[in-house]
């Protein structure tokens, strides 16, 4: 078969290295790491919390981290176009503060802030749009957003913190009937975020903190700016099973954030993820079709790679390589976003979506997509993928509100329909 | 060996129909029963019509931006009680001539008239009151009120004046089967398929040449004929086929996101089920694991199920559904006879009675749902027979289903059926006393006094709190036995390319696929 990447390259990834019994063993000897494949995040974290992999653990409150940061941002941007672009004159009075935190998450500083300034009439609202005044979003740590949402207890790694009871508060509609309307604050989320973050890098060895930093790129949820990553010492414990196939991917990924195709370009002889992409750039454009015929060509060259080495298929080397398949979905992904392809990256956003249903849903990266629909106006997929992941991880319980404000305004907007059989 | 027949068969057939590369064969749940959109009542009609039609206004299946492509430009008018909409110039009609303003007014004025015995117009007859042609390409469609977003409204499929006589459209008019339209698509129902051949418009250049529906049998038929490459696409494929399916790399699965929930229809007509308690048993008597393992094939625990049960009208994930109240899992036999005795049942040897009379209770199933969950008719009569139930079962064509079924006039006792849903997850049609997709004629003021409330409701968060109060509500009287949501997903071979699948609608986006090598 014609090759997909340079073969070297290939053998670099961690499909293909995982191939080798002894290589692997390291991973099928803890429980963490078969609930980490599993992409059971809270489960990992308790495995991993009785002790044996601290990379391990480092890594699930790092993904921890990711997961609620996503939710915030589902949260923000559902309360927006519910409450600001749907605004109704019987929407409760104080709305100002969740749209003023919601802007702020969105990365709308100015429109944020000038919407805080306006809060008035509620105590508790009031002390916590003049503390969000003075947070950095960019630069915040736990303390600055537990001082407003709450405390969460001391930073523990293989724990997690508790979920306050919900709604965060309770409004009257402004009708005659004054209903009262659960309203979360998003700031719970971010809190709970920034305490796995921190988590993290408590849990990680000194020399991965850099690692931690290059990973976060992948799902920062603000724009980032535009940096030179250099490829690190990553071990193993932060590639396996991931959408990161190898180092030198992890620095190309947290580049291609903001340099998008030209990403591609200076790091196609060196990261996996990139040499797949080459071919699927044409005239300056991410191509979503190639993006996808290269996830395959690249799993298949992966498959005959670790048919190779085991000297036949074995069971694991088809989930294995459905992760490569996956990861260069979202790395075109990354990179067409990066390049102001918004549709373009939608549609390799959704067919990595797609794809993870035969190997198990990354709920990171679910919640991230249930993100950008929310922010699409979109809230049906989103409230799927909400119900598919409270049971195990109750503090997404805090994003449901709005998405559902968002759905029902929507609805009542909308063209008349009738059930169909 | 019938199998291998029928597979040898669909093999034949398909190998005869398909020529070229940009030809693309594939298997419906059903053959639409309706190709004019004022008709839909089944998905695959509504799946076919976007393949033909244009609507004014639809939301884009990736980022769900709202676009037209009918339309040039908008505009509120009449302090938000019209929009004055110029259409573009160019498109044609499959017979040639131009879509002009006429052909939009008339449209909205066969939707308007009450002689039009359509379910979908007459929702647009709450709002729209009429529409004037204002030039060629300009035309102003006038509401009742204020509207906040009139485009997010007027997502009606636009229709040919030139191809009617008269404004009072009838189902049964040749258009039905021989429709013109703008679309992509140049569409021909027969009674084994419908061929859809590509037309090239202003604004539209489909890359395949001609697509053919065909109505799936079996379903290890279909992924058979699906793998064989006699077929490139299942529109929806049934669990059990799922997990072969996504370990070829001949086939992808696509996700189709639409929100459809199974019911068992009580007849609350009859004697013996007139009472709510009997409803109330055969809810009890139910086993929906038992169902939904046999039927389906997940088994209680399976990760990331696609069929979860619900105790209401709707999904789980839906902001109407009450999670208060709880869904029936199992069965519970003795409560169940004790129900039944409380209702003045008696139970006679092994059967029970009413009236001295031994109950047989009929239960029907619109026929093409058995290829989604196989068996599940002969379950659900198993289950009610080892409780004491004599039945009787009967498979309902889609002819008896849309004459007979829907208008309410059937004689079934019970009816195992599926809706499904977009955005908008109204019900009001088939719980109302005077529903229009009431099955039984189910009658019960409580629920006719909450459906008022949801119609009355002055706040979003007033109409949910109506349909939990409607759940609650139902899930005691019990005119529906829920069952389950069970998610649609879809097969098509990795030739198709650009393949994006839009939420409900399907085809919306259909200019972008094509057939590769």
């Amino acid at each position: 078969m014609v090759a997909a990447v340079d073969g070297a390259l290939a053998a670099d990834s961690w499909p293909a290295r995982m191939a080798h019994d002894d290589q692997r063993s390291r991973f099928e000897g803890h429980e963490g790491w078969r609930q980490v494949f599993e992409h059971e995040l809270g489960q990992a974290r308790e495995a991993f919390g009785a002790g044996g992999d601290a990379r391990g653990l480092a890594r699930v409150h790092q993904r921890l981290a990711d997961l609620y940061e996503a939710a915030a941002l589902l949260t923000a941007n559902a309360t927006v176009e519910a409450y600001l672009t749907d605004a109704q004159p019987s929407d409760p009075a104080h709305m100002a503060y969740f749209i003023g935190v919601s802007e702020l998450i969105r990365g709308h500083k100015t429109k944020g802030i000038d919407l805080l300034k306006t809060v008035d009439g509620v105590d508790d609202l009031v002390r916590r749009a003049t503390a969000w005044q003075s947070v950095d979003l960019d630069n915040a740590t736990v303390n600055d957003f537990v001082g407003i949402s709450g405390p969460l207890g001391p930073i523990s790694p293989g724990t997690e913190p508790p979920v306050a009871p919900l709604p965060h508060f309770e409004l009257a509609e402004q009708t005659e009937k004054a209903n009262r309307l659960g309203v979360n604050d998003p700031t719970a989320l971010l809190a709970r975020a920034a305490w796995h973050k921190a988590a993290a890098a408590q849990a990680a060895p000194e020399t991965d903190q850099g690692v931690l930093r290059q990973f976060a790129r992948r799902y920062a949820t603000r724009a980032v700016a535009e940096e030179t990553h250099p490829v690190l010492t990553v071990d193993d414990a932060w590639l396996f099973a991931g959408s990161t196939l190898s180092a030198a991917d992890a620095a190309f990924i947290a580049e291609a954030k903001a340099g998008g195709v030209a990403s591609i370009r200076s790091w196609a002889d060196r990261s996996v993820l990139a040499a797949s992409l080459k071919d699927a750039v044409v005239d300056g454009k991410v191509d979503p079709q190639r993006v996808q015929d290269a996830g395959f060509a690249l799993s298949k060259q992966l498959g005959a790679l670790m048919e190779d080495v085991g000297g036949g298929v074995m069971g694991f080397h088809r989930p294995f390589t459905q992760r490569a398949r996956i990861a260069v979905l979202q790395a075109g992904m990354i990179a067409a976003d990066a390049n102001d392809q918004y549709r373009d990256a939608g549609i390799l956003r959704l067919n990595a979506l797609e794809r993870m249903e035969a190997t198990g849903i990354d709920p990171v990266f679910a919640v991230a997509v249930a993100a950008w629909d929310a922010g699409n106006r979109n809230p049906l997929r989103a409230e799927e993928i909400l119900h598919q992941f409270r049971s195990s991880y109750p503090a997404l319980s805090a994003a449901k509100p709005a998405l559902e404000a968002l759905h029902l305004r929507r609805s009542r907007n909308a063209g008349p329909a009738n059930p169909v059989h | 060996m019938a199998l291998k027949h029928a597979i040898r068969a669909f093999t034949g057939l398909a190998l005869a129909t398909i020529g070229t590369g940009a030809t693309l064969a594939y298997f419906e749940e059903s053959i639409p029963m309706s190709l004019n959109p004022l008709f839909a009542k089944t998905m695959a009609d509504h799946r076919a019509q976007e393949l033909i039609f244009d609507r004014l206004w639809f939301h884009d299946a990736v980022t769900n931006e709202l676009r037209s492509r009918l339309v040039q430009k908008y505009q509120v008018a009449e302090a938000g009680r019209a929009v004055e909409i110029t259409l573009n110039t160019g498109i044609r009609w499959h017979n040639g001539q131009s879509l002009t303003s006429k052909d939009l007014c008339f449209t909205v004025k066969a939707m308007l008239d009450s002689r039009t015995p359509s379910p979908v117009a007459a929702h647009y007859r709450d709002f729209i009151t009429g529409c004037d042609t204002k030039g060629p390409q300009v035309a102003l469609i006038r509401f009742n009120r204020v509207l906040p977003n009139p485009r997010e409204r007027l997502m009606f499929a636009v229709l040919p004046a030139s191809e009617f006589n008269s404004t009072a459209i009838s189902p049964d008019l040749q258009f039905s089967a021989r429709p013109i339209g703008t679309g992509p698509f140049n569409g021909k129902r027969g009674l084994r398929d419908v061929t859809l051949d590509k037309f090239d418009n202003a604004h539209h250049t489909p890359k395949i040449l001609q697509m053919r529906l065909q109505e799936g049998g079996d379903p290890l038929v279909q992924t058979k004929t699906l793998v064989n490459n006699n077929v490139q696409g299942i529109v929806v494929v049934p669990p059990p086929q799922r997990p072969d399916l996504s370990a070829s790399d001949d086939v992808s699965m696509k996700s189709y996101d639409l929100r459809s929930w199974w019911y068992i229809a009580v007849n609350p007509n009859k004697p013996a089920l007139s009472d709510q308690r009997v409803r109330q048993a055969l809810n009890m008597v139910i086993n929906r694991n038992e169902l939904r393992q046999f039927s389906i094939g997940i088994k209680p625990g399976d990760k990331n199920s696609p069929c979860e049960f619900i105790s209401g009208p709707f999904i789980s994930a839906s902001p109407y559904y009450n999670s208060e109240v709880p869904t029936q899992d199992t069965s519970n036999l003795p409560k169940a006879e004790s129900l039944l005795k409380a209702a003045g049942l008696t139970k006679l040897g092994s059967r029970w009675h009413v009236d001295g009379q031994p109950i047989t209770l009929r239960v029907g199933m619109l026929a093409s749902l058995d290829r989604e969950a196989p068996d599940l008719l002969i379950q659900v009569a198993n289950q009610l027979g080892a409780a004491g139930f004599d039945r009787m079962t009967n498979k309902i064509s889609a002819d008896e289903w849309d004459n007979t079924v829907m208008p309410g006039n059937s004689d079934f006792d019970l009816i195992i059926g599926k809706w499904s849903f977009g955005l908008v997850e109204e019900v009001n049609e088939l719980f109302h006393s005077s529903g229009r997709q009431n099955l039984f004629r189910y009658k019960n003021d409580q629920v006719d006094a909450i459906l008022a409330e949801y119609n009355d409701a002055v706040t979003d968060t007033e109409q949910r709190d109506a349909y939990h109060k409607l759940h609650k509500a139902l899930s005691i009287d019990l005119p529906y036995l829920f069952l389950w949501k069970l998610d649609t997903r879809s097969a098509w071979r990795t030739e198709v390319r650009g393949n994006i699948v839009a939420p409900y609608y399907y085809f919306t986006e259909i200019d972008s696929w094509s057939v590769g090598g």
